[in-house]
């Protein structure tokens, strides 16, 4: 274990000196990054405030959602990064690699890549939950304080089961990345807003297809102490840690049935 | 060392359409035709060979070379490697093999060479001692001190292919699988690459499977040889038997003093004549020493050469003897 853990952080270090070697690049991301997400919160926040009424949620409400998704989500690609993009490793057969190495595939997974611009979408999560906290002032107990942080690791650990789901199906087909991008991006930026503003069908789509917001909106709607405009029981807010991990778990093992799929390339 | 019984892999290639909506209906259609890669191929290798596995373009000698080596999943057949099924017991199974696929490189691309020799250490859990053993003869062997603090995407082709041969060996594996490991390298640096082949394998013992395209390869390292075709086998045995079996025979060079009429010998046949001087194939099993008096019979000879088939020759032969084989089936 600790000898897993010091490879660990040998082999994530390999991967940052290697995006060091391109620090402009790097740069010019984190701060594209930046602005982009940031731009597109602006944007539906201003919309939000236009239309205060709907569902009775406050702007300070929603950023502590946006928040949230943001944090929980930056978690997910900081460890399992190299699940997305999966499919180029397959293309290229870059995944020949890591069979020849006699360390366990989620884990060299886990290494293969640490992208740095990503650190962007974390510390933006950070600053909104601030900001949140600042005009909130809840009034939590420490029951409260823990379960937030078992929504947040929930919210993680189900991003990233999308991620290597995502990943699994280019062991079939490539070309379905494009698909697993809309739940893997489409879902971060569903659970950024709260749920009412989708249209029902998009709404059940992430609460019983992809249950997303079990580990997101619900668990929210218990910390800011709003009834669920749905009508589900309120003990649904704790169903975060059990469904974020089953999703892991699963997706886990169908990633295993794609590896022996794996069909390397021709040259 | 190696056991491999009636190996299939078979891939399913997808017709592809091109465009969004092509790529819809790739997913609904599913167009698919089978390549048999590998068609029923068995073997066996003792511990400490050193066999070529040669065979024409698209053969079947990487997906093969991807088996043993746990890369791919085959569709039918037996393999044992060290009495482990490489791909249910990777992990145990990859400890125990060094491998170089010569198009791709197996070091982290963007950093100095030494980094990716001292995490793969790391990897494989190489006792330092070890580790600096090993740099330093193969150091000695392959020269790599030039360019360990060079970035991988900064090396030659020859560079990185010394690199990778010496990553593939640090941990000190009894089993080494080499793809073209002298892919598009120059005279100089192929002969540095086969030194260090034949060294590993002599001195270690280190058993070693290598395909090429390279006959100087085979030539000069490999007693056995196993050919592949079409995903079968087609020849397992010495190179010299190769040779002897596929081989048109030996070809005599005569000069004699003055330019020689037609000449009929009994074992041998005239392939070319140029002025004074004549070859003369003797057929595969005939013998020179029963031919020679009787070039002395009628005519003055100044001088006699026997060439013996090349390789390269032989294996031209039997690559196009098979693909019209084909053509005619
Ligand atoms: N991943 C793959 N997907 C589909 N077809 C493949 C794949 N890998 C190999 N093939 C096909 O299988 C056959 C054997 O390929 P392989 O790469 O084993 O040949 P090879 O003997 O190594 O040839 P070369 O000398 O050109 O390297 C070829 O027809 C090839 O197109
Ligand atoms: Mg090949």
């Amino acid at each position: 274990m600790r000898e897993g853990l010091r490879l660990y952080f040998r082999m994530i270090g390999m991967q940052v000196r290697s995006e060091m070697q391109y620090r402009a690049s790097f740069v010019a991301e984190l701060v594209g990054n930046l602005l982009v997400t940031g731009l597109d919160f602006v944007m539906v926040a201003v919309l939000l405030m236009r239309f205060q009424a709907i569902g009775g949620w406050t702007l300070a409400e929603v950023v502590f959602l946006y928040g949230s998704s943001a944090v929980s989500f930056s978690l997910a690609e900081l460890f399992v990064g190299t699940f997305d993009n999966f499919e180029q490793w397959v293309v290229r057969g870059d995944f020949d690699r890591v069979l020849l190495r006699p360390l366990p595939v989620i884990f060299q997974m886990l290494t293969g890549a640490f992208p740095l611009r990503r650190f962007g979408r974390l510390a933006q999560g950070t600053i909104a939950l601030g900001v949140a906290f600042v005009l909130l002032k809840p009034v939590w107990n420490v029951g409260h304080w823990l379960f937030w942080g078992v929504m947040l690791a929930g919210g993680a650990l189900f991003f990233m089961a999308i991620f290597v789901l995502g990943a699994t199906l280019s062991f079939w087909s490539p070309q379905m990345h494009e698909v697993a991008n809309i739940f893997t991006y489409g879902g971060q930026f569903m659970t950024s807003y709260p749920m009412h503003i989708y249209e029902a069908w998009l709404r059940s789509i992430f609460t019983f297809v992809i249950p997303l917001a079990f580990v997101n909106y619900y668990p929210a709607l218990f910390l800011l102490g709003k009834p669920d405009p749905f009508g589900l029981p309120g003990w649904v807010s704790f169903l975060a840690p059990l469904i974020a991990v089953a999703a892991f778990r699963g997706a886990i093992a169908i990633w295993r049935v794609g590896v022996r799929h794996y069909q390397s390339t021709g040259s | 060392m190696i056991s491999v019984v009636a190996l299939k892999k078979e891939f399913r290639v997808y017709r592809h359409h091109r465009g969004a909506l092509g790529a819809v209906r790739n997913l609904v259609t599913r167009e698919a035709h089978v390549v048999h890669a590998v068609d029923g191929v068995s073997f066996r290798i003792a511990p400490g060979e050193l066999v070529g596995y040669l065979g024409p373009n698209g053969a079947g000698k990487s997906t093969t070379l991807k088996i043993l080596t746990g890369i791919l999943v085959p569709t039918d057949g037996e393999v044992r490697v060290a009495g482990r099924v490489p791909w249910l017991q990777r992990t145990e199974h990859v400890r125990g093999l060094g491998a170089v696929f010569g198009q791709r490189t197996g070091l982290w691309w963007d950093l100095p060479v030494i980094e990716s020799l001292d995490l793969l250490r790391h990897i494989y859990r190489v006792p330092a001692d070890r580790y600096r053993q090993n740099l330093r003869l193969f150091d000695a062997l392959l020269d790599l001190g030039p360019f360990l603090d060079t970035p991988v995407r900064s090396l030659s082709l020859g560079q990185r292919m010394r690199a990778d041969l010496a990553a593939a060996l640090l941990h000190d594996p009894m089993l080494l699988f080499l793809d073209e490991p002298t892919i598009g390298l120059d005279v100089v640096a192929k002969e540095r690459i086969r030194g260090f082949i034949r060294a590993i394998n002599r001195e270690r013992g280190t058993t070693v499977i290598l395909t090429t395209h390279d006959l100087g390869d085979v030539e000069k390292l490999c007693e056995r040889v196993i050919m592949i075709d079409h995903g079968r086998l087609v020849f397992d045995g010495a190179l010299e038997t190769l040779r002897q079996r596929f081989g048109e025979g030996r070809v005599l060079v005569v000069d004699f003093e003055t330019p020689p009429g037609p000449l009929s010998l009994p074992g041998a046949e005239t392939i070319r004549q140029e002025a004074n001087r004549v070859w003369l194939r003797v057929a595969a099993h005939g013998s020179v020493a029963g031919i020679v008096p009787l070039l002395f019979r009628d005519q003055r000879v100044l001088d006699l050469s026997v060439q013996e088939p090349e390789i390269e020759e032989v294996v031209r032969r039997i690559y196009e003897g098979h693909l019209l084989a084909d053509e005619a089936g």
